[in-house]
């Protein structure tokens, strides 16, 4: 046999040193993905103007109603609301306030709408994000369990249960609730986000605020958390014919570690995306909680500015929810190629 | 005192049906002893029990198996262990290899974690030391050496690395805890034939020096014989044969040991050249070269896919039934094609179907090029192998020619008239020169019915007759008999053979000019390769369809193929009539290749490589 060519040299795929491919194109890909979550959030603001414009109903004769107010009296606020300029007027006049990082001026709060978003946006965060953490954290456990115990009395009584609160209406699990352990048991307050005139500061006022929670924290994680808890089960029984957990096991590994360091990693994977995908929808979803529950949130604020029609406050309300899901959706696409090693250098 | 001592093992799977439960026996009443220091290899098909077997070795079975007998370790009874004693055996009485270059390692972790944790986990006894990070680090370096990988690589996650480098991580892995006895199942499947040669190579060297005994478990005879002293062959979960390999490999008792024997045919006896056991090529050589070349290896039977063995290996003059003609359904004579006399075809005044002229294909920013100015011609009724290792570019060149790929520069001359890459010009193209592909439990829709997979070319090509007719006949041509049996199965019903056969059906069915095959058997079993290699070789004998098989394996070309052509590196190296390049090879690379086949000899020549002493 010749030596004039070595194994080594026929194997194009092994030169004999060179270092593991490095995640070099990380910049890259994230600016890349934040510059399509910018053209998104251009298309939310032009879509916010003309979205509402479509909605029936005056907004003048509904801020009069039960009043007694001329003809005149109503043109003249029509003139002063800007109502009567062009519609391409108006949207100019939009997008300069827009640049100014002002919002329009609420006209059934007399506010500016910046101000009315900014105050509520605290307690739809802590609602939503509350609900958020417990409804991923059971749902991922309740999943990653059911599928390694696949077909056993948890699994079926688990899955079973989750679909149930699943298919049940937001709000009317929430009036359920609201009647027996706020009006009928008088367990938790029956609404708002602190007892009304309360003076109470430091730990008594989180205390309260926390008994505030309860009820309206229990109606969003019930409804939410059968979806993370589907996705994980089916995610992980993917995973559990994989070849790498035999060779986990070979290796002498114990199952809990088996499922812990190698299978639940790898299934997390499609779980994640969908988990960030959700968060943003959550928020959005806070609308027929916090009415139910009269939880002074943006959901509320959205629910009376729809009633009005309020366009500045709908037009605020519509860039706010939907910028929070196109961020989730930007903090995904990260995160993802963060988790799988597999994407990094691709 | 024996290694590892297998008594009257048998393992059963309980299965739930319709039916009710049933019970499969995979291991049937096996004996087997391997002493200290002793390598020896576990042949059969996918089926017959050897996975099970080595698995059953650290008792990995799923919860549905039952293990009556003994399962002896060194001094432990695997079979009556408690879980925690057989969680520390795992790994440091006998560790195992899996077939790496697929899915066995974590994608997730870094492969030196992997190794790392194996360490980790058994830091007890005579390795509590490696509960010290620093000592697992150094240990890990130091197994890294040993299976020839830069240290750098223990960073990589597994989709970084080649096949082969996996395989390698996968060696290490199992060396960590110095286990006596090492089981590699499958170890060299999926890869290529030069880095199958290094792969076993180390796995020889790594073995001797450290005097562990060895279980080589493969459907490759060849490969147990270049690697181990003693070979076993399993059928149905029982030991048909057991002897030391050059007495097994020269000499079989058992006709199944013979029938895997020839499924992987040694370049240059004429015994297998144009020659299968279900099918003989008219210009095959003579059958008395061939007697006097094989001892009696040669049998009359391999159990195939459904396809009953011809009664001897003489010559077939019945015609196939069926002929997609307008007239379906009712038997016309195949008409005589250029390859019904025994004269070799390309001789007798070759038409060329399908060239290449001065094709080449770059893939985005890359330095080079994928296929490198290649000059090839196709002629009617001829089947040209095209070798090479995987990423010479040989698919490329392959998707080339089908019209699936653009070429950089050069140009596709299909019956003399420059391709072109438009819709129409390429429906009516693709009708001509179909495409099999390497995996055909992949290339199937698992929700389409045979009848719906075969019927779906004639339908997007609108072709006129009776489609239950064409279909029919398609599947007679394949050698599905009778075709309506296998009309309403779906893939997951059939075995690989019947699979593959049934997307040749589908290729047939257009009434192709010319197959172009990506791999064909390579997912294929012994027994069942032999029966699609031959289905290849009587199609181009009957009716003279010409194919361009693309392979890895030069036993492949030396069944079937007129001529062979040689890629590397994206360009065609050798080319010439299979006789002259595979027995007289003129370039270097070729030799290579045909240096680094497995010989079913079992001459140890892989073995005493100078590399090999690491």
């Amino acid at each position: 046999m010749s030596n004039a060519l070595s194994a080594a040299d026929l194997v194009p795929g092994e030169p004999a040193l060179d270092e593991p491919p490095r995640a070099s194109s990380w910049l890259r890909y994230a600016a890349l993905k934040a510059g399509g979550a910018v053209i998104s959030l251009v298309m939310v603001v032009l879509l916010g103007f003309f979205a509402f414009r479509i909605l029936p109903g005056d907004p003048v004769r509904s801020l009069a109603e039960g009043r007694r107010v001329s003809a005149e009296q109503m043109e003249l606020l029509r003139e002063q609301l800007g109502f009567n300029d062009p519609l391409l007027t108006q949207f100019l006049r939009y997008l300069a306030d827009l640049a100014q990082g002002r919002l329009g001026y609420s006209y059934t709060y007399s506010e500016p709408v910046l101000n009315l978003i900014l105050d509520r946006l605290g307690p739809t965060l802590l609602l939503t994000g509350t609900a958020a953490l417990i409804s991923v954290v059971l749902g991922l456990w309740l999943g990653q369990r059911a599928a390694w115990h696949r077909g056993s009395l948890f699994d079926k009584t688990q899955t079973g249960l989750a679909l149930v609160f699943w298919s049940v209406p937001t709000f009317w699990l929430g009036l359920i609730l609201l009647l027996v352990f706020g009006g009928g048991l008088h367990w938790f307050p029956t609404g708002g986000l602190v007892t009304a005139g309360t003076t109470a500061t430091g730990l008594p006022l989180l205390w309260d605020v926390a008994r505030h929670m309860v009820l309206p924290v229990v109606t969003m994680v019930a409804v939410v958390y059968a979806q993370y808890l589907m996705v994980m089960r089916a995610s992980l029984l993917e995973e559990m014919t994989s070849d790498y957990l035999q060779t986990a096991r070979a290796k002498g590994l114990r199952e809990d570690l088996v499922r812990r360091r190698h299978a639940v990693p790898n299934a997390l994977l499609p779980t994640v995306t969908l988990i960030f995908l959700t968060l943003g929808g959550l928020v959005g979803g806070a609308v027929t909680v916090e009415t139910v529950f009269s939880w002074p949130g943006l959901g509320l604020l959205t629910f009376q500015a729809l009633s009005a029609p309020d366009f500045p406050l709908l037009q605020g309300t519509f860039v706010v929810f939907s910028s929070i899901v196109i961020v989730m959706n930007f903090l995904a696409d990260l995160l993802y190629r963060f988790l799988d090693p597999r994407l990094r250098a691709a | 005192m024996a290694r590892l001592q297998l008594k009257d093992l048998r393992i059963t799977y309980t299965t739930q049906t319709e039916g009710g439960r049933g019970t499969v026996t995979a291991v049937d009443g096996v004996n087997l002893t391997v002493e200290p220091g002793a390598t020896v290899g576990i042949a059969g098909e996918s089926g017959c029990g050897k996975s099970t077997l080595a698995v059953s070795v650290l008792r990995l079975l799923p919860a549905n198996a039952t293990i009556e007998g003994s399962i002896l370790l060194g001094e432990d009874d695997i079979s009556t262990l408690s879980w925690g004693r057989l969680r520390s055996v795992r790994w440091t009485e006998a560790a195992i290899v899996f077939q790496g270059a697929m899915h066995s390692l974590n994608p997730v972790r870094k492969v030196r974690d992997q190794i790392a944790e194996a360490l980790q986990i058994h830091a007890t006894g005579d390795g509590a030391k490696y509960r010290n990070e620093a000592a697992r680090t150094a240990r890990v370096n130091e197994l890294l050496e040993q299976v020839g990988l830069p240290v750098a690589k223990g960073l990589s996650y597994p989709h970084e690395l080649s096949g082969g480098q996996k395989q390698r991580i996968m060696m290490a892995m199992a060396l960590a805890c110095e286990p006596e006895v090492l089981i590699a199942d499958e170890p060299t499947t999926a890869l290529d034939v030069v880095v199958q040669a290094q792969v076993l190579d180390l796995l020889t060297s790594l073995v001797r020096d450290r005097g562990l005994s060895l279980i080589m478990i493969s459907h490759d005879l060849s490969v147990l014989a270049a690697t181990c002293e003693r070979i076993v062959v399993m059928q149905a979960g029982r030991i048909v044969e057991d002897g030391p390999s050059a007495e097994v490999m020269r000499n079989p008792q058992h006709p199944h040991t013979a029938a895997l024997a020839s499924a992987f045919p040694t370049i240059g006896d004429p015994a297998s050249r144009l020659r299968l056991p279900t099918y003989t090529a008219p210009n095959a050589p003579t059958a008395h070269d061939a007697d006097r070349h094989n001892g009696g290896v040669r049998t009359d039977g391999i159990p195939s896919d459904g396809v009953p063995p011809r009664a001897g290996s003489g010559r077939r003059a019945a015609p196939m039934a069926g002929s997609p003609a307008p007239t379906a359904g009712s038997p016309v004579p195949v008409p005589p094609v250029p390859a019904a006399g025994a004269a070799a075809v390309p001789s007798a005044g070759p038409t060329p179907v399908l060239e290449a002229r001065n094709l080449s294909v770059r893939f985005g920013r890359s330095a080079t090029n994928a296929v490198d100015s290649v000059n090839l011609t196709c002629n009617a009724g001829e089947i040209v192998a095209l070798v090479g290792q995987s990423g010479s570019g040989k698919t490329t060149l392959a998707r080339t020619l089908l019209g699936l790929q653009k070429p950089t520069s050069g140009e596709v001359l299909f019956r003399g008239e420059p391709l072109v890459h438009r819709r129409k010009a390429l429906k009516a193209y693709r009708r001509a020169v179909q495409f099999v592909l390497q995996d055909p439990t992949a290339a199937l829709n698992p929700k389409h019915s045979v009848y719906e997979a075969v019927a779906e070319g004639p339908r997007l090509h609108h072709l006129d007759g009776d489609e239950r007719g064409l279909v029919a006949a398609a599947l007679a041509k394949a050698e599905l008999n009778p075709p309506q049996k296998y009309f309403t199965a779906i893939p997951q019903e059939l075995s690989g053979g019947q699979r593959q056969r049934v997307v040749i059906a589908g290729a047939l069915a257009l009434d192709p000019e010319f197959l172009v095959a990506d791999e064909p058997v390579a997912s294929l079993d012994a027994s069942v390769r032999a029966g699609v290699l031959a289905l290849f070789l009587r199609l181009r004998c009957e009716l003279g369809l010409g194919a361009l098989v693309i392979t890895h394996d030069l036993g492949l070309a030396w069944n079937i193929a007129d001529r062979v052509v040689v890629m590397y590196e994206g360009r065609i190296v050798e080319e010439g009539r299979v006789e002259d390049v595979l027995l007289n090879p003129q370039h270097e690379y070729t030799r290579k290749l045909l240096s680094v086949v497995p010989t079913s000899t079992g001459t140890p020549e892989l073995s005493v490589q100078p590399e090999a002493a690491r």
